[in-house]
């Protein structure tokens, strides 16, 4: 075989290596030509120093949907090698397809659903609590460039040298001391090192934002459910994220520094996956918590009516946030802890589906007598109510430990969490894009194309996913390239294949829906499309720069349908802008982060000398912002007549 | 503006929002903190040829800069009360107090692992000895990080930067120094006390 030395390790030249470098280039000159034709290098640059809350989610909704094609595709090549027995698609068997579903799982996980769904806070929150941005705008962009970073790790991995091929658990001892790729493991561990610092500092932003910066009369119980979801949604990400930031860093120091923590004779592999799941349990409701708020802010709009239950919904939130930090030894349930460890986790699993059913039934009564719209937001919303109750159930029986030892590690359950993830997860994000898309971009998506989008997106999902529960039955297991003729796992698995084909269809379908009405739909959506009842509707679309000047002041928890009952045509305004800060835009994060990525090169390839120069610069760059903080921040609005108005004058 | 305010005042300058989100990276921190002396106990007992902890450790070399260390935390309130009065030259001075004794500190943190190391009890050696370099010398880069913001604060003071601005550091880094002091108690006990007594 053909390969060529690279640092510490070989780059083969193989078609599919030589295929991705090839479009990766292709795609890069592409995107440096369409630049330079169209010159929008300046605008570029603009976006990339940008600390505004609006812009950066809206860069996060994009980055992560192109993380989303990448995982996407992945899928699309473990479903071509599955679709028929004894398959040998281009070369995704052994170590390509581990590696390819590897980088699916950790793709979809860490680039997709979260940032997904930091996208759309970042878009939402401030507006639906009246604060002016993010408490720490700067940090914003950094985690930001951080999160891309950690994606860009992880992403060019398969061109240099091979891409994690341990699943995307990594369990050890396969993940380290040579069992699997070394290179790939340690783009795995510094790629998720890099991303979740920066997922740790978007979630101390957004608590501070959510605690400090509501607008005056915002009280916790007149927030909208989405920055509830959100609020708790954070909160799982201060305390799980720090978790797998140490397994991932123990993991390096095995694989770099010839540590033994997780090997299998002298180490402790159990100690990885307790680390790992105490981060990822919390991370599925991290990933579908703000989900759960946002279906209620849409249904209740749809509906017209008021959420049924809200301060249920909260508690309910906050009983599942509570509770997630309980049960994740059930996906260990086979390590053979004994009967009563099993049982406890098992209870404290089904306790969740108390809160979750909770959920359920609100959402239901919030429909019950409304006078209900079916826009593609609304459909999106009412068709993940089904679907995630099946990914619950299934979720209930995976729960049940005797049944749990026939379940684990087979298709079973690759069936029950994309049921849970894509029907959660995804369909909420597809739902929240179609909301609040005028708030962004000032048009509303075409819902013919829209409608169309969601019902084949429905069909492909349920074709996709709903099989694999009966492959997993019949003893298909996970993560194993192929299976036999007489094994009778064919019709099911081909099913399967066809139903991914028909939701990538769905997914193009999407993004040419946004290409479609960016050019015909009027860029005149108005501030308030949906008849919409909270804040984020009282200002125009898209939400102008200099949003809230003067606070909104809330006496309601839905004030614009408080407002719209008393025949008012806005809300009451603080009397003048308080004093605040306004930190300039800057390109310190977007040099911190690569900073940060070159030290994780060359950790990755074990190259000291550049790990420790990218680690230097990370922290010059840090010092340099301290000396030059002072004028890079800037006074606006007034002082109040006592010198002490709320929040603002206390700077200074 | 700013300056011209009292020094009465000068408490309410403080940044709330700096101070809470500076409490959110603490809880953070105490995660990994305690993840790595989870896998310090885990791994107390995988000594391999290596030594094991009642045989490594001993307890009176550590004693004087633990002692530093905590005293810094006493240092710097010192040094915070002098900058609530505005009296910026003591605030250097119990500042650059706490410095030293961080520093102190560092350099026999520094010194035990070099004597180590030269007896071959070295990173790779056991999982013991990897859990203790990971958590002590995570809490070592705890220590030299907060050495090198307090010299950005004495310039920060000594070039006389608006005094809000100033003052908000104090308070932000007060916090995290506090916290790296606490972990040393939890360092300080579990491993040094604990471990030189053979209780693993």
């Amino acid at each position: 075989m053909n390969s060529i030395p690279f640092f510490n390790t070989e780059i083969d030249l193989v078609s599919d290596v030589i295929f991705g470098h090839v479009s990766a280039l292709l795609l890069g000159a592409a995107a440096i030509f369409f630049l330079s034709y169209k010159k929008k290098w300046g605008i570029l640059w603009d976006w990339m120093r940008t600390t505004d809350h609006l812009k950066i989610g809206m860069m996060y909704l994009a980055a992560s949907f192109v993380f989303f094609l990448r995982g996407g595709l992945d899928a699309m090549f473990v479903r071509l090698q599955l679709a028929f027995p004894n398959a040998e698609f281009w070369v995704f068997q052994g170590e390509k397809y581990n590696q390819m579903m590897t980088t699916h799982g950790t793709t979809m996980i860490f680039f997709v659903a979260t940032p997904l769904l930091i996208g759309l806070m970042n878009v939402a929150v401030p507006l639906q609590i009246g604060a002016r941005d993010l408490a720490f705008p700067f940090l914003n962009s950094l985690s930001f460039w951080l999160f891309i970073c950690g994606g860009a790790l992880i992403n060019i991995s398969y061109l240099l040298g091979g891409s994690p091929e341990a699943a995307w658990t990594s369990y050890s001892p396969l993940a380290i001391g040579g069992y699997s790729n070394n290179t790939g493991n340690n783009f795995y561990a510094l790629g998720l090192q890099v991303a979740g610092i920066g997922t740790i500092m978007t979630a101390i932003n957004f608590i501070v934002t959510i605690v400090k910066r509501r607008a005056p009369g915002m009280t916790y119980m007149r927030m909208p459910l989405f920055t509830w979801g959100s609020l708790v949604a954070v909160i799982l990400i201060l305390l799980a994220f720090p978790a797998l930031g140490a397994a991932v860093l123990l993991l390096m120091f095995d694989n770099i520094f010839a540590t033994e923590f997780f090997a299998g004779g002298s180490g402790n592999p159990l100690l990885w996956q307790h680390l790992f799941w105490i981060f990822g349990h919390p991370e599925v409701y991290i990933i579908v918590l703000p989900v759960f708020g946002l279906f209620s802010d849409i249904i209740s709009t749809f509906s017209k009516k008021p959420v049924f239950g809200y301060l249920s919904m909260v508690i309910a939130l906050a009983l599942i946030t509570f509770l997630s930090f309980m049960v994740w030894v059930h996906h260990m349930f086979t390590v053979g802890y004994g009967a009563t460890v099993n049982a406890i986790f098992a209870i404290s699993t089904m306790l969740i589906a108390v809160p979750t059913g909770i959920k359920v039934f609100n959402w239901l009564f919030t429909m019950r007598g409304g006078r209900i719209r079916f826009p593609t937001a609304m459909l999106f919303s009412v068709g993940f109510i089904p679907t995630f109750v099946i990914g619950g159930v299934t979720g209930v029986m995976v729960a049940m430990v005797a049944a749990d030892y026939q379940y684990h590690d087979s298709y079973f359950v690759v069936g029950h969490f994309h049921y849970v993830m894509v029907g959660g997860t995804i369909m909420g994000a597809f739902a929240g894009i179609y909301y609040w898309m005028p708030k962004m971009f000032g048009f509303l998506l075409n819902e013919k194309l829209g409608n169309i989008h969601f019902w084949t997106f429905l069909i492909g999902f349920h074709l996709t996913f709903f099989p694999m529960h009966f492959m997993g039955l019949n003893g298909m297991p996970r993560r194993v390239y192929t299976y036999l003729p007489e094994d009778g796992l064919f019709g099911l698995n081909f099913v399967s294949t066809i139903g991914a084909f028909i939701m990538a269809a769905s997914v193009l379908l999407f993004l040419y829906n946004i290409w479609y009405s960016y050019n015909t739909q009027p860029n005149e959506a108005g501030g308030d499309p949906w008849n919409g009842r909270t804040l984020e509707w009282t200002i125009a679309s898209p939400a102008p720069s200099d949003r809230w000047k003067r606070l909104p002041v809330i006496n309601h928890r839905e004030p614009l349908w408080e407002s719209k009952k008393a025949g008012k045509t806005a809300l009451e305004y603080a009397e003048h802008e308080e004093r605040h800060v306004e930190e300039h835009a800057s390109s310190l994060p977007v040099i911190i982060s690569a900073a940060l990525f070159i030290a994780a090169f060359g950790f990755v390839f074990e190259v000291f000398s550049i790990a420790i120069a990218g680690l230097a610069i990370t922290f010059g760059i840090m010092i340099y912002r301290s000396l030059t903080f002072d004028k890079n921040v800037e006074w606006s609005g007034e002082d109040s007549e006592d010198g002490q108005g709320k929040g603002g004058s206390i700077h200074g | 503006m700013a300056e011209q305010k009292s020094a009465s005042q000068i408490k309410s300058w403080t940044e709330p929002d700096d101070r809470l989100g500076m409490w959110l990276f603490i809880a953070a921190e105490s995660v990994v903190f305690l993840c790595l002396i989870a896998t310090f106990l885990v791994s107390s007992k995988s000594t391999l040829n290596g030594p094991d902890a009642a045989e490594l450790l001993e307890l009176p070399p550590i004693l004087i800069p633990s002692f530093l260390l905590l005293s810094s935390s006493w240092t710097f309130h010192l040094a915070e009360k002098r900058m609530e009065h505005r009296n910026i030259s003591n605030t250097m001075l119990w500042l650059s107090i706490t410095l030293s004794f961080a520093l102190v500190f560092l350099g026999f943190e520094i010194y035990e692992f070099f004597e180590y190391a030269k007896e071959g009890y070295t990173l790779s050696e056991s999982p013991f000895l990897a859990s203790f370099y990971v958590l002590v010398g995570t809490h070592g880069a705890h220590v030299l990080f907060g050495s090198v913001w307090m010299g950005l604060l004495l310039w920060h003071l000594y070039t006389k930067r608006t005094i809000w601005t100033n003052w908000k550091r104090i308070r932000a880094f007060g916090l995290y120094w506090h916290f790296v002091d606490v972990v040393w108690v939890f360092i300080f006990t579990l491993v040094y006390i604990l471990g030189s007594q053979g209780v693993y």
